[in-house]
C-alpha cells in the first residue's frame, strides 16, 4: 500500500504547517493530485485517519483535486489531453504527432488547509 | 473558516534528500544508476550481466529488498562491494535510505553505484533516490499493456530494457506496440532488447551506461 508512505508525508508537512501557523485545529486539507499519480482517495483517507492519531491534524477532511494529464506537441505545439489508461491512440489531437511532452498530471501537493477561527483562538486575522 | 495556503508538495522531502545524495556522489565523481522493474522481470540476473562487463573494483552495488539477503549474496559472490537494504515490507526505496546505505559503503575507487530497487512497478516510480539515470527492466513474458497500466514508471525512465526477448516466440508480446507505448508516454526513452540469461544485449546497455 504506497497510500501510506505518502499518506504520512501529507501528515508531517500540516502538522509543521499548524505549529508554524500556530493552529490547533484543521477542518480540511486540499490535495492536487495529477492523473499519472496511482492513489485511492479512499486509502488515503483510511490511512490518515489512522496515521493522524494523536497529532493535531487528525480530524481534518481531505479533500481531493484531480489534476488531468495533458501533453504538448513536438511538431504543432497545441496542447491536448489524453487519459493514457483508456485512450489506445495516443497521438497529438491536433496533427497526429507521435512526439509529446508531458506538460500536467504529475502535480502532488498539498494546495491549501481550512480553519476555523474560533477553534483556533490564536490565530491573527490577515 | 479560514484558508491557509500550504503549496507543498508531498515528495519535496525526498527529493530534497535525493538531489543531497546526487551531490554527495557527484563530488566523489561517481554515476548512480537506479534499476526498476516488476519481480521476476530479470533485473538481478540484468545487474549480474552488466557488473561482469565493468571493473569490478570501480563499481558498487546498494541491494533493495523486503526481507532477504539472497540477492546481496548473488552480487557479492562477483566480488562486488555490496550493501543490502532490507525495507520489511515497505514496497519502495527511499533517499533517506541510500544516505544511510552510503555510510557503510567504503566509495575509495569507486565510479559508479547501482541501486537495485525493489520489484515494484507502482510506488518505486515516485521515489527519487539520489539517481543520474534511471533503468526500468520489463519483460515479454509480461504483456505489452504494462506501460499504460503504470505509466508513471515508463514515463519517468531513462532507458527501458526489454528482457527475455528469447521468449518472444512463445507468447503473444507485440514488441513494436509495447515499444510504441513506451515512446508515445515518454518520446526521449532509450530502449534496449536484451535477453539477459544468455547475455545477450547486455554490451549495448553497458556501453550507454559509460
Amino acid at each position: 500500500m504506497h497510500e501510506r508512505a505518502v499518506t504520512q508525508s501529507i501528515i508531517d508537512i500540516v502538522v509543521d504547517k499548524m505549529k508554524a501557523e500556530k493552529v490547533t485545529r484543521v477542518d480540511s486539507i486540499t490535495l492536487v493530485i495529477g492523473m499519472m499519480h496511482d492513489y485511492e482517495t479512499h486509502w488515503i483517507e483510511h490511512y490518515y485517519n489512522e496515521l493522524s492519531a494523536g497529532t493535531p491534524a487528525h480530524g481534518a477532511v481531505i479533500k481531493i483535486e484531480k489534476v488531468p494529464i495533458s501533453f504538448k506537441c513536438r511538431e504543432c505545439g497545441k496542447n491536448f489531453t489524453l487519459d493514457v489508461f483508456k485512450d489506445r491512440e495516443m497521438v497529438c489531437k491536433h496533427c497526429k504527432s507521435e512526439k509529446y511532452d508531458m506538460v500536467t498530471g504529475r502535480e502532488f501537493y498539498i494546495k491549501e488547509m481550512e480553519i476555523d477561527d474560533e477553534d483556533n483562538e490564536n490565530v491573527e486575522e490577515e | 473558516m479560514k484558508t491557509i495556503a500550504v503549496e507543498t508538495g508531498v515528495f519535496d522531502n525526498n527529493d530534497k534528500k535525493a538531489k543531497q545524495v546526487n551531490d554527495f556522489l557527484h563530488e566523489k565523481g561517481i554515476k548512480v544508476f537506479n534499476l526498476l522493474g516488476t519481480p521476476g522481470s530479470g533485473k538481478t540476473t540484468l545487474l549480474e550481466q552488466i557488473l561482469a562487463r565493468m571493473d569490478k573494483s570501480k563499481v558498487a552495488v546498494i541491494e533493495g529488498d523486503l526481507y532477504t539477503d539472497q540477492d546481496a549474496k548473488r552480487i557479492e559472490n562477483l566480488g562486488v562491494r555490496t550493501v543490502q537494504l532490507n525495507t520489511r515490507g515497505a514496497c519502495h526505496l527511499e533517499a533517506m535510505m541510500i544516505e544511510d546505505a552510503l555510510k557503510e559503503l567504503d566509495l575509495d575507487g569507486i565510479e559508479t553505484v547501482i541501486i537495485d530497487n525493489i520489484g515494484n512497478l507502482v510506488c518505486t516510480a515516485e521515489f527519487k533516490i539520489g539517481e543520474d539515470i534511471r533503468i526500468t527492466v520489463s519483460s515479454v513474458t509480461e504483456g505489452n499493456d504494462k506501460p499504460l497500466k503504470y505509466p508513471l514508471m515508463f514515463q519517468t525512465t531513462d532507458y527501458l530494457v526489454l528482457n527475455k526477448m528469447d521468449l518472444v516466440p512463445y507468447t503473444n508480446f507485440d514488441v513494436e506496440e509495447f515499444k510504441k507505448h513506451v515512446l508515445s508516454l515518454n518520446a526521449d526513452c532509450r530502449i534496449f532488447e536484451c535477453t539477459a540469461v544468455k547475455g545477450e544485449g547486455v554490451d549495448e546497455i553497458v556501453n550507454a551506461m559509460k
